[in-house]
């Protein structure tokens, strides 16, 4: 059982959204609750350059969703 | 609608239940502030979302700021990813509260990972509170739930009961899961819960001197104003102690310095524990500075003397202030911030003569816990400055900001919270973040304030340089939609 863990200093998997804003004219869909994004953000903002916010689907995620983003960019 | 405070639950509803709050609205600040009252006021939801604040980062900055609390977030690893900012927040806004040696914030994760999930994480989380209270021995120990506990259906509250017969400190769980709502300052509402169900005690005296403040980590300006009324602020929480705050009961009045932050514990101090809630809004603007004074002045029987301080203060800074009036003539502002600190913005920005054009406050609360329109500080700001034209309620969805600051084109921007001004500078529009929440307040802050934005104004190169080099992430054709094409589209999430 791993254990707890005092003054934590990294996250969890949803560090892969950095690896999408990393790619040019890429967008990260987020199918999750509706603030894990934000609680990653301020470590995202530091180095994505070119950063269309991240978008967030909760609950369901539509294919309008996934049209739109496309039509965002 | 129905305000309830019932201190022997261990959950504080939502403020969707609780106080009917929404997060997506176009139209009129007075059409907003009519709506809150005549019960005709509806959410509109969005058919496209980008990221929301969580109300377990609320939470956590109600509790995390007391110099000897400690907090566990029970929950996966990235449900605490953000918290060590406190630890920043906390270092360098301590010199301003009379803290000398900040020490490390005391935050710990209980890491549930994917097994705990199936088997549960009541056993985890009982080990970490007494490895917490073995490695830091703190005064108080908060438990912050977050979605994955709150889905597994952990027990919190009998475990917190249980380690707290064991340890003999308070340990408090906070339902604060994120999924829970999505006005997120319902996660202030869970920490002041918790509070005040375990910390504050029943008074043992009534205090004469000693007014709360319910705030952020904002500069010590209430030391001066109340040395003036014969009394000293009781800052709740951040910087607070547990023992300061067990008797916050005893305190003559509780002040808000943002109602959109306090309104729950100001209630709860009032009903449960007879501290009189200043009804009035927070001090911006010279209307509101005169009349909250005021008011200050009759709860603690020293009318005299808060005359005799504002006619001091008048007596300075009107001359101050007509002389920005005069350099800010016929400038346009946009505001983004959270509900009644942005209320509060639209009225310094107005007293100084420069024209709200619009405005995307993060929620709204058609009135607060006290159930109170006096408290009410956009109902003011619009009484006392007319109405604001493109006022739209947005949980921090940025592309609807972006496409509306493209069409208004303000000649400054003010936002409160980070992450929000790249957008303005973008557009080449002088951009204001100003993070100390007092600062704008009465005479003086309104001459701070107008001293910042002439400054921001006046000092553009930087802005219009930006925008020439810029390029925006956003399509033509979004840019080309009116800004609240997703608002009560077909498809929004209920």
């Amino acid at each position: 059982m791993s254990g707890m863990i005092e003054q934590e200093r990294y996250t969890c998997a949803i560090g892969a959204l950095q690896s999408v804003v990393a790619i040019p004219r890429a967008v990260p869909i987020l199918h999750s609750g509706p603030g894990c994004g934000t609680l990653f953000k301020g470590e995202i903002q530091k180095t994505a350059q070119k950063f269309l916010g991240l978008v967030r689907s909760d609950w369901n995620i539509r294919k309008l969703k996934v049209r739109l983003v496309i039509k965002f960019m | 609608m129905e305000n309830i405070i019932d201190l022997t639950m261990p959950e504080v509803s939502v403020r969707e239940i609780r106080l009917g709050s929404i997060t997506g609205f176009a139209g009129t600040a007075q059409e907003l502030v009519d709506g809150s009252r005549d019960g005709t006021l509806k959410n509109k939801t969005r058919s496209f979302s980008q990221c929301l604040g969580c109300s377990t980062a609320n939470a956590a900055c109600t509790v995390i700021l007391i110099q000897d609390a400690a907090v566990i977030s029970h929950g996966p690893v990235g449900c605490s990813t953000c918290l060590h900012e406190f630890a920043f927040t906390y270092r360098v806004n301590a010199p301003s509260r009379g803290v000398e040696k900040p020490t490390q914030r005391k935050v710990f994760t209980t890491n549930l990972e994917e097994k705990d999930t199936v088997y549960g994480g009541g056993e985890k989380l009982a080990a970490t509170i007494r490895e917490v209270k073995e490695r830091v021995n703190p005064s108080a120990i908060f438990i912050l739930t977050t979605c994955a506990s709150g889905i597994i259906g952990d027990d919190v509250e009998s475990v917190a009961d249980e380690a707290e017969d064991e340890l003999g400190i308070p340990i408090i769980a906070l339902f604060c899961e994120g999924f829970r709502s999505k006005v997120w300052t319902s996660g202030f509402d869970a920490g002041y819960h918790g509070i005040a169900r375990k910390i504050i005690k029943p008074a043992r005296e009534r205090r004469k001197d000693v007014i709360n403040v319910i705030n952020f980590w904002g500069s010590n300006v209430f030391a001066d104003w109340f040395e003036r009324l014969g009394a000293k602020p009781n800052y709740i929480t951040p910087y607070s102690t547990i023992e300061s705050l067990k008797y916050s009961s005893e305190a003559a009045a509780t002040i808000q310095i943002c109602p959109t932050l306090g309104s729950y514990l100001g209630a709860v101090l009032e009903k449960e524990y007879g501290v009189p809630e200043l009804r009035t809004a927070p001090p911006y603007g010279i209307a509101q500075t005169e009349r909250w004074f005021k008011e200050l002045g009759q709860l603690l029987g020293k009318e005299a003397e808060a005359e005799a301080f504002l006619a001091e203060q008048r007596a300075e800074f009107t001359p101050k202030i007509e002389s920005l009036r005069e350099k800010l003539k016929g400038k346009t502002a946009y505001v983004t911030a959270g509900a009644a600190h942005g209320h509060g913005l639209l009225s310094v920005l107005a007293e100084l003569g420069i024209k709200p054009i619009g405005a995307a406050i993060f929620h709204h609360d058609p009135l607060y816990d006290n159930g109170c329109e006096e408290s009410d500080a956009l109902a003011q700001a619009v009484r006392d400055y007319g109405d604001v034209k493109n006022f739209n309620v947005c949980n921090k969805q940025e592309f609807e900001l972006v496409n509306i600051l493209n069409r208004l084109r303000p000649d400054v921007m003010l936002a409160r919270h980070g992450g929000m001004t790249l957008w303005g500078a973008k557009f080449g529009i002088p951009t204001l973040l100003i993070g100390d929440e007092h600062f704008g307040m009465g005479y003086e802050g309104l001459v701070k304030y107008g001293e910042r934005i002439l400054e921001t104004i006046e000092n553009d190169e930087f802005v219009k340089n930006l925008e020439k080099h810029t390029i925006n992430p956003y399509s033509k054709w979004w840019l080309e939609q009116q800004p609240f094409a997703f608002l009560g589209t077909e498809g929004g999430d209920e």
